[in-house]
């Protein structure tokens, strides 16, 4: 067990160093100069190499690279010449917002996902199993752009019942939380609806009806279990992407989380910004399936760790 | 069987229909109900406050510290008040300088200040303020953006407690339209906290920085009893104001039909017929700014030909990209606005039949012709495609490549284009920097070589008196209008912004600015 464990931290510390290199290089390769897009377009030559040695981008790529590892290391992510902060004190000003919304999204997500899918799986070729199927591909294939706006228009403009913007207050989650769990949602119904199928087929719930046992108690005592097994690590990845932050649908909804945070960083070139984002996005991703594999040997004993 | 699959197919059209209707829904612009006039209504009027949605980050208050862009200083002339007011066209009149006088030479500058000032911490502003205002520009090498200041102050002295003399080290063409950018900051104030200061500035406006949450896009301001300027002008009935942003044009006009907020700024012209019938102000002026095609003339390149750069001239209908794509705006006619300082008018005509011929008569032998753009200026997308149909249809062999801001950018300083779709606003219709700079010195990778260009716009760092100015204005464009570059200029765009109608009093500048010190709501 200690070797698995041990073996998963490797593992995991080789992701975030490959992420941390892809993370360091990607904005440097990408075009665009961070101290000209700082400074007035018609900067001179010397202001511009003035800011660069400010920013110590006159560094040679690995010098620069080891130099903001070395802070890392030490918990200091940098700074931010865009906002004049550092990066440590931007990402916790908005990640608690981003969790906000991914725990939420998840919640409507398996809220809506669990009772139609198992309903569907149960009543194959019924009406609900029809619908279900219909809001999963459906769901999958809408852009989540479109959904935003549809949304928006209707239930904050036309009804006028939900804020489109912000998070002021509790309703101002609905419709990103909506947005954002809407293609998980879509997703696991389908693959619910297929488990629950696959597993009222297995030959010991065939037995467990021959004992007498209701329905309903089959359904929701021994299939139901097996059933959401996938779910499990399911749930772990795309939490973590979703925590990780949609850029769409912060930008969208004015929600300030990390996915708008790092767009406002690409586009500013901010680089300590754009790589401390996207190391911790991956840090949360591996987090988030980390806690799904070991929750997974909980929910199945006959799993183990790793 | 058959009962079940008929059941199936009638959910699946049922379905279907509620998308269909979703989709309905989603429209806008002309499906307005039509005739259906509402009085915008308003969530702040209660309270008195009014929540302004922009489209830019404000990534700080500090605009000499970092870009904040129009809404930046919107913000600013709340919080803080300027030497002189403007009208933004050109007119100066006093503000915290009761009087000026700018020596003859253009080397000095006396402010008579107003004694009755008082800045937010109740301290009262004297000349020392202004003094250490300036010097902090001349001075701070930490400032981004103070480099249309830094080289030209000399000296900055109060030679009483409100009296302020500048001096210049060379004659400051773009003094005045610089000057109404500069807000005084309170001199103890800054230096008991200079780290905390732009968190909350001190500063002699009508408003206090109450909460500055940068970070998550919300600035929020409280109105001030004491305000010196309540005497000069009518009181604002506002008791709080918020700034938020979005950049999608979606979010922030839904924000405004939900009443989420009471001003919509960066209104799409899509969107003016909607927001008009729902009963909202809709203000829609000419920019400040000037779409034009920029051309790299270098040795070599294709465009180091006159006669081909005519031909691109002479083939696009300005009239036309006015009024069928962008709805708005007024098509150039000389090398520069029409109410710019030294417009002429009566230039770029428009005769496909004649650029076929200049560019049947020139070096031009069907290459492959890039034109530069970015997604970044409005309606970037349909503009380079209408000229490009226009240049293709004269002969040429027009690609276009768009690309975001940084790498265009790039792009340009590098030279790294045949021609490039930009634009340029000349704050406070003061358009010293577009002639000396980007013009004259070449800034955005023109390759274009005119001894006799370069030395008109040599002379703009010789003088500050606008007579003289606009003088050498009209020869500069003059030659741009012979030459066909660097530039030939499109259009001059409009700017939309809408509020609720409850609203009075809010003066939109025409350079993505605008007054909110004097609004009231009902």
């Amino acid at each position: 067990m200690r070797r698995k464990i041990f073996s998963r931290l490797i593992s995991t510390i080789v992701v975030l160093l490959g992420v941390s290199i892809i993370a360091f290089l990607l904005p440097r390769l990408g075009g665009g100069d961070p101290a000209k897009l700082m400074l007035p377009s018609t900067a001179t030559e010397a202001e511009v190499k003035a800011m660069h040695e400010k920013m110590g981008l006159d560094e040679p790529y690995i010098v620069q690279y080891t130099a903001y590892m070395k802070n890392v290391l030490s918990g200091d992510f940098g700074y931010s010449y865009y906002y004049g902060r550092n990066v440590s004190e931007l990402i916790s000003l908005r990640l608690p917002n981003t969790a906000k919304l991914a725990v939420f999204g998840l919640i409507v997500a398996l809220l809506i996902a669990v009772p139609l899918g198992v309903i569907a799986g149960t009543h194959k070729g019924s009406g609900v199993d029809v619908g279900a199927m219909f809001f999963a591909i459906v769901g999958q294939s809408m852009s989540p752009v479109w959904l935003a706006c549809f949304l928006i228009l209707v239930f904050g403009v036309y009804l006028g019942w939900l804020p489109t913007q912000g998070m002021d207050s509790w309703k101002c989650w609905i419709l990103p939380g909506l947005c954002i769990g809407f293609d998980f949602a879509a997703s696991q119904t389908r693959t619910l609806r297929a488990e629950m199928i696959d597993v009222l087929g297995q030959d010991y719930i065939t037995a467990i009806r021959a004992r007498g046992i209701s329905e309903g108690k089959i359904n929701r005592k021994y299939a139901l279990k097996n059933a959401l097994l996938p779910l499990v690590t399911l749930v772990g990845g795309s939490f973590g992407a979703m925590f990780a932050g949609s850029m769409v649908i912060e930008n969208m909804f004015s929600w300030p989380g990390l996915g708008q945070l790092m767009v406002i960083a690409i586009n500013s070139r901010d680089y300590q910004l754009v790589q401390s984002l996207m190391l911790i996005s991956a840090l949360i991703l591996v987090a988030c399936n980390l806690i799904a594999d070991i929750a997974y040997t909980f929910v199945d004993p006959r799993i183990s760790f790793n | 069987m058959k009962k079940r699959e008929l059941v199936k197919k009638a959910a699946a059209v049922a379905l279907s229909c509620v998308m269909v209707m979703g989709l309905a829904a989603c429209s806008s612009g002309g499906d307005a109900d039509e005739g259906a006039e509402t009085e915008a209504t308003t969530k702040g009027s209660e309270n008195k406050t009014v929540t302004i949605m922009h489209n830019q980050e404000i990534p700080g208050l500090d605009m000499f510290g970092a870009q904040i862009g129009g809404a930046g200083t919107s913000i600013q002339m709340l919080w803080g008040d300027q030497l002189v007011n403007t009208d933004h066209y050109g007119e100066y009149t006093p503000w915290l300088a009761k009087e000026w006088t700018m020596a003859e030479d253009s080397l000095s500058c006396t402010f008579v200040l107003r004694d009755d000032v008082v800045f937010s911490d109740g301290s009262a502003m004297t000349a020392e303020d202004v003094v250490f205002t300036f010097e902090r520009l001349r001075d701070d090498t930490e400032l981004t953006n103070s480099g249309k200041w830094t080289p030209f102050i000399k000296t900055v002295e109060a030679t009483d407690d409100y009296t302020v003399v500048l001096t210049f080290e060379s004659p400051m063409a773009n003094f005045y339209s610089q000057l109404c950018q500069v807000p005084i900051l309170c001199k103890a104030a800054y230096e008991e906290d200079s780290e905390g200061y732009w968190d909350a500035p001190v500063g002699s406006g009508p408003y206090v920085i109450t909460n500055n949450d940068a970070v998550n896009g919300t600035i929020e301001l409280e109105k001030r009893d004491d305000y010196w300027g309540w005497a000069e002008a009518t009181e604002s009935n506002v008791e709080k104001i918020v700034f938020k942003y979005s950049t999608e044009d979606t979010s922030r006009i839904s924000a405004l039909r939900a009443g989420e907020i009471e001003v919509c700024e960066a209104v799409p012209q899509t969107d003016v017929e909607t927001l008009e019938k729902e009963g909202f102000e809709v203000v829609q002026q000419n920019a400040l700014s000037h779409m034009f095609l920029q051309f790299n003339c270098g040795e070599g390149e294709i465009f180091h030909d006159k006669a081909i750069r005519e031909a691109v001239s002479l083939c696009i209908d300005r009239e036309q990209l006015v009024s069928a794509i962008l709805g708005g705006g007024v098509p150039a006619d000389w090398a520069c606005n029409n109410d710019a300082p030294g417009y002429v008018g009566g230039g770029y005509e428009y005769d496909p039949e004649k650029a076929k011929e200049v560019l049947e008569s020139s070096s031009y032998n069907g290459e492959e012709v890039v034109l530069l753009s970015t997604s970044g200026i409005a309606r970037s997308t349909e503009v380079t495609q209408a000229l490009q149909t226009m240049m293709t249809q004269i002969g040429l062999n027009v690609k276009i490549d768009t690309n975001e801001q940084a790498t265009y950018m790039d792009r340009r300083f590098a030279s790294d284009f045949d021609m490039t779709f930009t634009t340029f606003t000349g704050n406070c219709n003061d358009w010293y920097v577009e002639c000396a700079e980007i013009v004259g010195a070449n800034l955005f990778g023109t390759q274009y070589e005119n001894e006799e260009l370069s030395e008109i716009c040599a002379e703009l760092n010789t003088t500050a008196d606008p007579e003289k100015l606009e003088e050498i204005y009209g020869e500069i464009y003059q030659i741009e209008m012979d030459e066909y570059a660097p530039n030939i200029y499109l259009y001059q765009s409009s700017e939309i912004n809408a509020y609720a109608a409850n609203l009075s009093g809010i003066t939109f500048y025409p350079e993505t600015t605008a007054d909110y010190r004097f609004m009231t709501i009902e």
